[in-house]
C-alpha cells in the first residue's frame, strides 16, 4: 500500500503541492557507509524548531509574525545528553504539545543512547541538530546553514546522519 | 534538500518523511512513513514504534546500494484519522495561513461589495 504523501495535508493545499514540479536534480549525491555501523557515530537532524532552554535563543517567531514568507534558516545544537524537561518547541506551524511530551518522536537522542548502549551503533553524536522546517525560500540553507551544520558534524567525526523533517 | 547537502560533504544521510512524494527531487535513502506532520518517528512515548522506525532507516543506510532508496513502512497510526488530521495542527493559525485567510477575507468582501453594486 503506497504511502499518501498528501493525507496530512489540508486538502485545499493538496492540488498546490501536486502541481509542483518536482525534478530530480543531478546527480544524486552519494556516501556509502564507510564503516559497519557498529563502529560509525550518528548524529540526529530535524527541522521540528526544538532547542535547549537557556543555552541557546529559540528561533525568531517574532520576524516570521512580521514577515510571513520567510523562516528562520539557523540551526541549533542539542546535545546527546539532554533531557526533555530541557527542551523548548518553536515551530509555529505544528502542535508542539507532544514534543514536549517525548522529544524522540522528532529527534531520537533517548532511543540512540540505548542503540549505544546495546552496540547497535558505534556511538551518538555529542552535537545533534535542529533546524525549523518553515523555509519558503531554502536558499541560506543550501548555501550557509546547510554547509556549516554538515561541517560541525565532519568536524565531530560523524559517519551517518538520521534526518527526520517535522 | 538538506539530505543532499550533507551528503554531497561525505555523510551517510537516511531521510524519515511522511512526504516521499518530494524525494522525488534527488534523496540519497528514504523510508517512508504515514504519520502526521510532527510525529516522524512515531506516537509519544512509545518506544516499541519509535524502535521499528529507526531500525528501518538503521537498515537502510546498511543496505542500500545506490540513491534514491525507498522503503515504505507500513505502521497504523493510533489514533482515529479524523482526530489526527487536525490534531497535528498548531493551536494559533501561522503567520503564513492567517495571512492567506486575511486575504480570503478580503478578497470575498470585494466580490460582495461588487455584487451589491
Amino acid at each position: 500500500m503506497p504511502i499518501d504523501s498528501f493525507k496530512y495535508l489540508p486538502r485545499s493545499l493538496t492540488g498546490y503541492y501536486k502541481s509542483q514540479p518536482i525534478t530530480r536534480q543531478e546527480p544524486v549525491p552519494w556516501t556509502p557507509l564507510a564503516k559497519p555501523l557498529n563502529e560509525s557515530r550518528v548524529a540526529l537532524v530535524t527541522t521540528a524548531g526544538i532547542y535547549v532552554k537557556g543555552s541557546e535563543p529559540p528561533f525568531d517567531a517574532e520576524r516570521e509574525k512580521r514577515e510571513p514568507m520567510w523562516g528562520d534558516p539557523t540551526f541549533r545544537r542539542i546535545p546527546r545528553d539532554v533531557e526533555q524537561e530541557q527542551i523548548a518547541t518553536s515551530h509555529l506551524h505544528i502542535n508542539n504539545r507532544d514534543l514536549e511530551i517525548d522529544v524522540n518522536i522528532q529527534l531520537p537522542v533517548h532511543r540512540f543512547l540505548e542503540l549505544e548502549e546495546e552496540g547497535r551503533i558505534g556511538s551518538l553524536a555529542e552535537t545533534n541538530l535542529s533546524f525549523m522546517g518553515y523555509q519558503p525560500n531554502t536558499k541560506e540553507w543550501r548555501e550557509k546553514y546547510g554547509p556549516e551544520a554538515a561541517g560541525l558534524m565532519k568536524e565531530e567525526e560523524v559517519d551517518a546522519v538520521l534526518l527526520t523533517p517535522a | 534538500m538538506l539530505a543532499r547537502v550533507f551528503e554531497e560533504h561525505g555523510l551517510s544521510t537516511v531521510l524519515v518523511t511522511n512526504g516521499p512524494f518530494f524525494s522525488g527531487i534527488g534523496v540519497p535513502r528514504t523510508v517512508a512513513v504515514e504519520f502526521p506532520y510532527g510525529h516522524m518517528l512515531g506516537y509519544p512515548e512509545d518506544r516499541a514504534m519509535q524502535m521499528q522506525v529507526i531500525e528501518a532507516a538503521l537498515e537502510m543506510l546498511e543496505e542500500a546500494k545506490e540513491p534514491e532508496a525507498m522503503r515504505e513502512l507500513d505502521i497504523e497510526w493510533p489514533q482515529e484519522f479524523d482526530v489526527a488530521r487536525k490534531d497535528w495542527h498548531p493551536s494559533e493559525a501561522s503567520p503564513i495561513v492567517r495571512m492567506m485567510l486575511d486575504q480570503a477575507k478580503k478578497a470575498a468582501k470585494e466580490r460582495d461589495r461588487a455584487q451589491r453594486n
